[in-house]
């Protein structure tokens, strides 16, 4: 970008595209008393090691942890609703010693309704996010707080349910929209499939 | 059956992947500062002082960066000065120019006509200098930074000037000023 007199100040575009994937290990336990729990993870210590970035302070405590937790509520509801319903509490942070901080959190109410092989849901959601920034080198000194807007997200998805095999999209809608493709495997589905297979 | 969706579930994490990888260029942005020193000691209220450029410094600077990489082109982000008023010093405000002399001997605007009330000035603060920035000088500046960037020993000396006047006339302006430039690099990494 053209500065004043002749000078010419440059911000990075990065890499100059317009999404990141991202991908990390997640496990679901439950559900127990109509409640499941979500723990994701994933840490920069492999590729640290393998590339020989022990020395870079600014990448090698690189973690991603998420937790979140989801509670039924039709259960409470008995026959009044043939949709399930439930509340949840989700929260995840990127970090890097002192030098990023990225925490996001969701309280959302989500509602399923299931027909044969497909699963269709959706919910609504209040998020709130924050970031932090901070380095230094000999000239510069970078101390960046952002506070994301709290906004409503509204979510609209479908899974299906290939025997173990789970293939699931969904839309997010908010003030960054989000498409998110997962693909699972239910252990407790590969026993069932398992003992139905030997029946055959 | 559980081999069919196996093989499917591969599929599927392979079109991801490969959905997700693109070539593209990438450059880094190493930046650095220089500065010049200016020893102003008057007592007629005309300031001139003549220092040279510090080429050792930026040659320096510039072969931390060509380890990296390639420089493809080396920009002037900003100006900036720095001050040490000294005890003696009587003068209540300074207005001063800054100037390069290109290889023709001619003085280029570096800024102009940037004034301060002395005793307004704290010892380590950052005075920006950009409202005041000439772009004959600031461009001669990245041409002769551009020019060691390609060839170290392409200057022996270069001449910069600060040149203005103390008020009042009749005492005595006793100040260092640094003249702060920040230097932005575009390298294509090795």
């Amino acid at each position: 970008m053209g500065g004043p007199g002749g000078t010419k100040y440059y911000f990075p575009g990065g890499l100059d595209i317009n999404y990141v994937p991202f991908a990390a290990p997640q496990l679901s336990i439950g559900s127990l008393f109509g409640t499941d729990l979500t723990v994701r993870y994933a840490s920069a210590n492999y590729f640290v090691k393998n590339l020989g970035l022990e020395d870079q302070d600014w990448i090698n405590k690189f973690r991603f942890f998420g937790w979140g937790f989801r509670h039924s509520i039709s259960q409470w509801l008995g026959d009044l609703t043939n949709i399930d319903i439930a509340v949840g509490y989700y929260s995840q942070s990127i970090t890097s010693r002192d030098y990023l901080d990225i925490r996001a959190s969701l309280i959302s109410l989500q509602a399923s309704y299931q027909k044969s092989l497909l699963t269709v849901y959706g919910g609504i959601g209040i998020e709130s996010s924050s970031l932090q920034v901070k380095y230094e080198d000999d000239n510069l000194a970078i101390d960046y707080d952002l506070t994301g807007v709290n906004s409503v997200r509204v979510t609209i998805g479908a899974t299906l349910n290939a025997g173990p095999v789970k293939l699931n999209a969904e839309y997010n809608v908010s003030e960054q929209s989000a498409i998110a493709v997962g693909l699972g495997i239910g252990i407790n589905e590969l026993k069932k499939e398992e003992k139905s297979e030997e029946k055959w | 059956m559980v081999m069919k969706k196996t093989i499917f579930s591969v599929i599927v994490i392979a079109a991801l992947i490969l959905a997700a990888c693109q070539s593209r260029d990438l450059f880094l942005f190493p930046a650095f500062t220089n500065y010049c020193h200016f020893e102003i000691d008057e007592t007629t209220g005309v300031i001139y002082e003549e220092e040279t450029l510090s080429i050792e410094d930026i040659n320096d600077s510039i072969g931390d960066i060509v380890v990296d990489g390639l420089i493809e082109s080396i920009d002037l982000e900003g100006f900036y000065l720095n001050f040490t008023v000294f005890k003696e010093n009587a003068a209540d405000s300074v207005t001063v120019d800054a100037y390069i002399q290109d290889t023709l001997g001619n003085n280029l605007a570096v800024f102009k006509n940037y004034s301060f009330n002395v005793n307004d000035i704290e010892e380590g603060v950052d005075y920006p200098l950009s409202d005041y920035l000439r772009e004959d000088g600031v461009l001669e500046l990245r041409s002769v930074i551009n020019a060691l960037a390609q060839n170290p020993s392409q200057y022996e000396r270069v001449v910069v000037i600060i040149e203005g006047n103390s008020f009042p006339h009749d005492v005595r302006a006793r100040m260092d000023v640094d003249m702060h430039f920040r230097i932005n690099a575009k390298v294509s990494p090795f």
